[in-house]
């Protein structure tokens, strides 16, 4: 039922949009019919080219993102555990953190040029600083209580890491997790527009030269589906990593 | 002897004082008691003891020695049972035992055993939010006792249970104190549990919290609450306890 709610407007949309394009309401380099699209869409499948720009962009965020978590999780534990470390830091952080990603560019073509770095770097960027954030609430939102039972069995540090601090914290961080992988993936195709010669994003650019908008088309639709699977992705991943939260 | 002596402690939050003058001993293998009204500091005193928190002045001797932190020898068990949600029943117990340095095996094989001493065994992969308060507050305890402590701490244990489960509760720690060699120092605002589980019980009063009087309990512990309630020692007692809490508010 919910399903056929959500679909109906976008069907209704689709139907529309398709008589007005029949009709010659507008300009088909404006807006292609949608029987256009669907045919770009199949074509692009048939001759895997959409698999392979798709397939480009993944590996970036993938790479962005890994690059991120591994910097970011330490850095936001560290800056929760540590008040000394974060009375430092923290100013850093939260006036680096508006600055949007994709007006990283410049320096990102600068440092890196045209091509992976400059991807690589725009996408670490982009998911850093909500899974430092995320870390650094989570542990944050862990009960003294639970502190002061570890240090009254004299658990080690290593104890209270593992045991105690990341499983507390896994809900806020996997949360970090999952937005920043969304951000990244909206960012790769910003710096794919411009920094980049391959991808989802270079797809869309390149074929707005082209005047081909129907390849465009494609190219956002492709985008807002594997943003909508990482997402769905990671929250199955959130309900089985942290199965203490299931049965609520 | 005494396990516990405290000389003279105060404490003090942002300037404003909690409580001072405590003095507080606890004999070893014993059962104390502490009653004393809402903010008091009880919760304090026994963080001051177990040494998670350090006295603004005074000081805490465990056998003697001062204390200087915390200790496993001196565990604390939660009104709310801070049972880790994360862990499952038997986890919660296994994390004490490898603060403890225990080897995997065995810290399964010790965690079901202390699972078991609260009959709990069935329910070792349960995690905390799938049991009842009871149940929750029996994993504490077995989760303390499995870091062998020479005293424990009790705050307030019982106060988020039903009746029924406070009973059953009530009974398991007299008996784990009659048939153990540990000491137990309880702080309650409850005078029935007080009664029944300590050999002796200091009277505190509030803001700022200090020491009033100390009680000896010498009355005959009965097999059943209701059956102790009703003996004369009992009555007199807790009208003895009653009267002073009531002036001394």
């Amino acid at each position: 039922m919910r399903i056929v709610q959500g679909l109906s407007p976008i069907l209704v949309l689709i139907l529309l949009w398709e008589l007005c394009a029949r009709f010659g309401l507008f300009n088909p380099i404006v807006l292609p019919a949608p029987s256009t699209v669907l045919v770009t869409l199949l074509e692009m499948i048939g001759s895997l080219e959409l698999f392979v720009d798709a397939g480009r962009s993944l590996v970036r965020v993938l790479a962005g993102f890994t690059l991120a978590v591994m910097i970011g999780t330490p850095l936001g534990l560290l800056l929760a555990l540590n008040q000394r470390l974060s009375h430092w830091f923290e100013p850093l952080i939260h006036f680096l953190r508006p600055i949007p990603p994709i007006a990283w560019i410049p320096l990102a073509i600068l440092w890196f040029g045209i091509g992976d770095g400059s991807s690589y770097f725009l996408t670490m960027v982009a998911a850093i600083f909500p899974i430092i954030l995320n870390v650094h609430a989570g542990v944050k939102s862990i009960s003294r209580h639970h502190f002061e039972v570890a240090s009254s069995f004299e658990a080690s540090r290593g104890l209270i890491l593992r045991k105690l601090v990341w499983p507390a914290a896994l809900p806020y961080t996997l949360s970090g997790y999952r937005i920043g992988l969304g951000v990244a993936w909206m960012t790769v195709v910003g710096a794919e527009m411009v920094a980049a010669r391959s991808g989802l994003g270079y797809l869309i650019h390149s074929s707005q030269d082209l005047l081909r908008t129907d390849r465009v088309l494609v190219g956002m639709m492709a985008i807002g589906t594997i943003g909508m699977l990482i997402d769905v992705l990671l929250r199955r991943t959130e309900l089985w990593l942290a199965p203490w939260l299931n049965q609520r | 002897m005494n396990l516990i002596e405290t000389r003279d402690l105060a404490m003090a939050f942002n300037g404003g004082l909690i409580f001072s003058g405590v003095n507080v001993q606890v004999p070893s293998g014993k059962t104390v008691s502490i009653i004393g009204p809402s903010g008091c500091g009880k919760s304090t005193l026994l963080r001051l003891i177990s040494g998670i928190l350090p006295p603004t002045t005074g000081e805490v001797l465990f056998r003697g020695e001062k204390v200087i932190g915390p200790s496993r020898k001196r565990v604390l068990i939660f009104q709310n049972h801070a049972l880790f949600p994360w862990l499952t029943a038997l986890e919660n117990i296994e994390f004490a035992l490898e603060a403890n340095g225990l080897a995997v095996e065995e810290r399964r094989r010790q965690g079901m055993q202390f699972l078991a001493q609260v009959s709990l065994d069935k329910f070792s992969d349960l995690y905390p939010h799938q049991l009842s308060g009871g149940m929750q507050q029996r994993v504490g305890i077995a989760r303390a006792l499995s870091a062998d402590p020479d005293l424990l701490l009790l705050d307030e244990p019982f106060a988020s249970l039903d009746s029924v489960n406070r009973e059953t509760l009530l009974f398991e720690l007299a008996r784990l104190s009659s048939e153990s060699q540990k000491s137990f120092l309880l702080v309650t605002h409850d005078i029935e549990e007080a009664i029944f589980l300590s050999d002796e019980i200091y009277l505190m009063s509030g803001s700022p919290g200090r020491i009033v009087r100390r009680i000896t309990v010498d009355i005959e512990k009965t097999e059943k609450i209701i059956d102790l309630k009703q003996s004369p020692g009992y009555l007199n007692l807790e009208r003895e306890i009653h009267e002073f809490l009531f002036t001394n508010r």
